[in-house]
């Protein structure tokens, strides 16, 4: 068994009288590309926000490589961990290169190993032709990739993706998460906010489904995105079918009620 | 290339407008006696040293802390507002507009009227700076919701605000003698009529350490662009980065105040320009703020005194002269981008 990098324990968040996460349990070795799937308001932004160090448990225990994360100091969290967020607003008119290269910002500069980083996050998140641009007159989903760059460039080992694929068309959705699979193959550890759960049965080492704060399952896809689960957790049904490629894929059961029974 | 050319402009632009400024008025000087008289002032001895005593001293008790106080305040309210845009996100955010201006004339009137003394010349601006601290907390804390600022929620925040601290210095003025009534009508026009270098020098020592604070700042100012998430995830410390901001500005913001009135729209007109020029990156946009502030602040000053003559015009009529259609066209490019800045 690799090393743990997240460990939680009996996580709680609340926000008044609600909990977004209540209970949370969860082991993250280095590595696996962890994605963490479930409905609307589920928590599954406010797990990441935990993980990043954003939001602070008000009960339970978050540990990164064996430190509690509020104990870490801001700019060595920076250099483990990076975070690519559902939002992507920038104030002003910065250029695309300008953007990413802000990636590189906890590391102490060091122009040659600067640009080869640069270079490589700006190809693999497939942006190259934007560089000049002002981010201000990008699209949403050139928007999105221009992060993730900026993201890749942090260079970290750990990498915390909020809804990456949201905003992006087929390809680049298929392009960011064969990117990230590819970081966790060669020892990286990503941890992945997925609506679309072939997606996640697709790219995933592990899936947690999360519901109403609490983990309803985790596992391999397979074990985690059965019918009856998932007719629990998101209330519809759905059929699995097998992709070209072998893999799982999730879709909603469309045909009305009796015909599925025969 | 282009980041040193508009910079070299903008230094050329400055001392020329320091020489024609010290040349220009009731006396005429010439500009060898200015360059001499200069030369004097820094302990270097040369043959341009005017001959004429009327001209020595009138330079130097009159127009030269004129011209050093102006060019100082506008470096403030340009390195101020540069700051408070960074820390709003929002190109709008400006300490006149938002009210810290008038906040910090509150207390400096206040101070005025009440005769405290405490620091000699600067109890004037320790009021000025306490006051305009609590503006922009005030400002901050209102116009800001979920780490980010509506253009909506900031102007009407300025406009409670203003309204706050106008009614706090009509009282004050109630309150005061005549003599400090007229004072305080002077600053809140704005004036930089009448500075002394000890003045200048207490300006100065607020304004070189907080702008050089600033410009140490300016890489976490770009990151806080991404958003506070987001430059938080890239290692800044955005608490501290914010309340340390928000003593910048109301640090720079009263000691542009204490002595030379509100003078509106420079924090808003100069980065906002700078920007257009070179780009939103706050190093340069810094560094090209603080020379630009200074020019412009040393050419309309220079506008105030010799467009009528043997009058004193309020160089705050002039910046809103300016500032004013300018704000109309920032306002009218927001709407069209559905209110939002992002």
């Amino acid at each position: 068994m690799s090393d743990v990098v997240y460990r939680v324990r009996d996580l709680v968040v609340r926000r008044g009288e609600r909990r977004l996460l209540d209970g949370v349990d969860l082991d993250v070795p280095a590595g696996e590309m962890l994605a963490i799937v479930g409905p609307n308001g589920a928590g599954k932004s406010t797990l990441v926000g935990v993980l990043a160090g954003d939001v602070h448990p008000d009960h339970g225990r978050v540990e990164l490589e064996g430190r509690e994360v509020a104990q870490w100091r801001p700019r060595e969290l920076a250099q483990r961990r990076s975070v690519l967020l559902q939002s992507h607003a920038v104030s002003f008119g910065y250029t695309v290169d300008e953007i990413i290269a802000m990636g590189r910002s906890p590391w102490p500069a060091d122009s040659q190993r600067d640009a080869a980083v640069i270079d490589h996050a700006v190809r693999r998140a497939d942006v190259a032709h934007l560089r000049d641009r002002s981010y201000l007159v990008l699209s949403g989903g050139e928007r999105a990739r221009v992060s993730l760059a900026r993201v890749l460039a942090q260079d970290t080992p750990i990498l915390l993706l909020d809804e990456p694929t949201a905003a992006l068309d087929l390809r680049h959705q298929e392009d960011v998460l064969r990117c990230a699979a590819e970081d966790a193959r060669a020892g990286r550890t990503v941890i992945v906010v997925l609506h679309d759960l072939s997606l996640a049965a697709a790219y995933a080492s592990r899936i947690v489904m999360l519901d109403r704060g609490r983990v309803a399952a985790q596992g391999r896809p397979r074990d985690v995105l059965t019918p009856e689960r998932v007719r629990t957790v998101y209330g519809i049904d759905i059929a699995l079918l097998t992709g070209p490629d072998g893999s799982l894929l999730v879709v909603p059961d469309r045909r009305p009620t009796p015909e599925r029974n025969r | 290339m282009k980041r040193l050319a508009v910079v070299a402009t903008l230094i050329g632009v400055l001392l020329l407008g320091l020489v024609v400024s010290a040349r220009v008025g009731q006396l005429p000087v010439s500009t060898t006696d200015v360059l001499g008289a200069t030369l004097a002032r820094l302990g270097i001895a040369s043959d341009w040293m005017p001959s004429d005593e009327v001209i020595a001293m009138t330079l130097e008790q009159i127009r030269f802390p004129r011209v050093a106080l102006s060019a100082l305040v506008g470096a403030a309210l340009a390195v101020g507002g540069a700051v408070m845009q960074a820390i709003f996100g929002n190109p709008l955010a400006e300490p006149g507009v938002v009210g810290v201006s008038s906040g910090a004339a509150l207390g400096a009137a206040a101070a005025i009227v009440s005769g405290i003394s405490v620091a000699g010349g600067a109890s004037v601006a320790v009021a000025a700076f306490v006051s305009g601290f609590v503006a922009t907390v005030l400002v901050y804390v209102t116009a800001r919701a979920n780490g980010r600022t509506e253009v909506v929620t900031l102007l009407l925040t300025g406009i409670a605000v203003n309204a706050f601290a106008g009614a706090g210095i009509a009282l004050v003025m109630f309150m005061g003698d005549t003599a400090s009534r007229e004072q305080i009508v002077f600053w809140q026009l704005g004036s930089l009529n009448g500075a002394r270098w000890q003045e200048v020098a207490v300006v100065a020592v607020i304004v070189v350490p907080t702008t050089l604070i600033a410009l140490a700042l300016a890489r976490r100012y770009d990151l806080l662009s991404l958003g506070e998430r987001s430059a938080s995830h890239l290692g800044v410390r955005v608490e501290a980065l914010r309340i340390g901001s928000i003593a910048l500005v109301a640090l720079l913001t009263a000691a542009a105040v204490a002595f030379a009135g509100i003078i509106s729209f420079v924090g808003l007109v100069v980065p906002h320009s700078m920007r257009m020029l070179l780009g939103p990156s706050h190093r340069g946009l810094l560094v090209a703020s603080v020379i630009a502030g200074a020019a412009l602040l040393v050419w309309c000053d220079l506008l105030a005194r010799t467009a009528v003559a043997g009058a004193d015009l309020p160089i705050g009529m002039i910046t809103a002269l300016i500032g004013g259609p300018f704000f109309f066209v920032l306002i009218r490019q927001a709407r069209s981008r559905a209110g939002g800045w992002g």
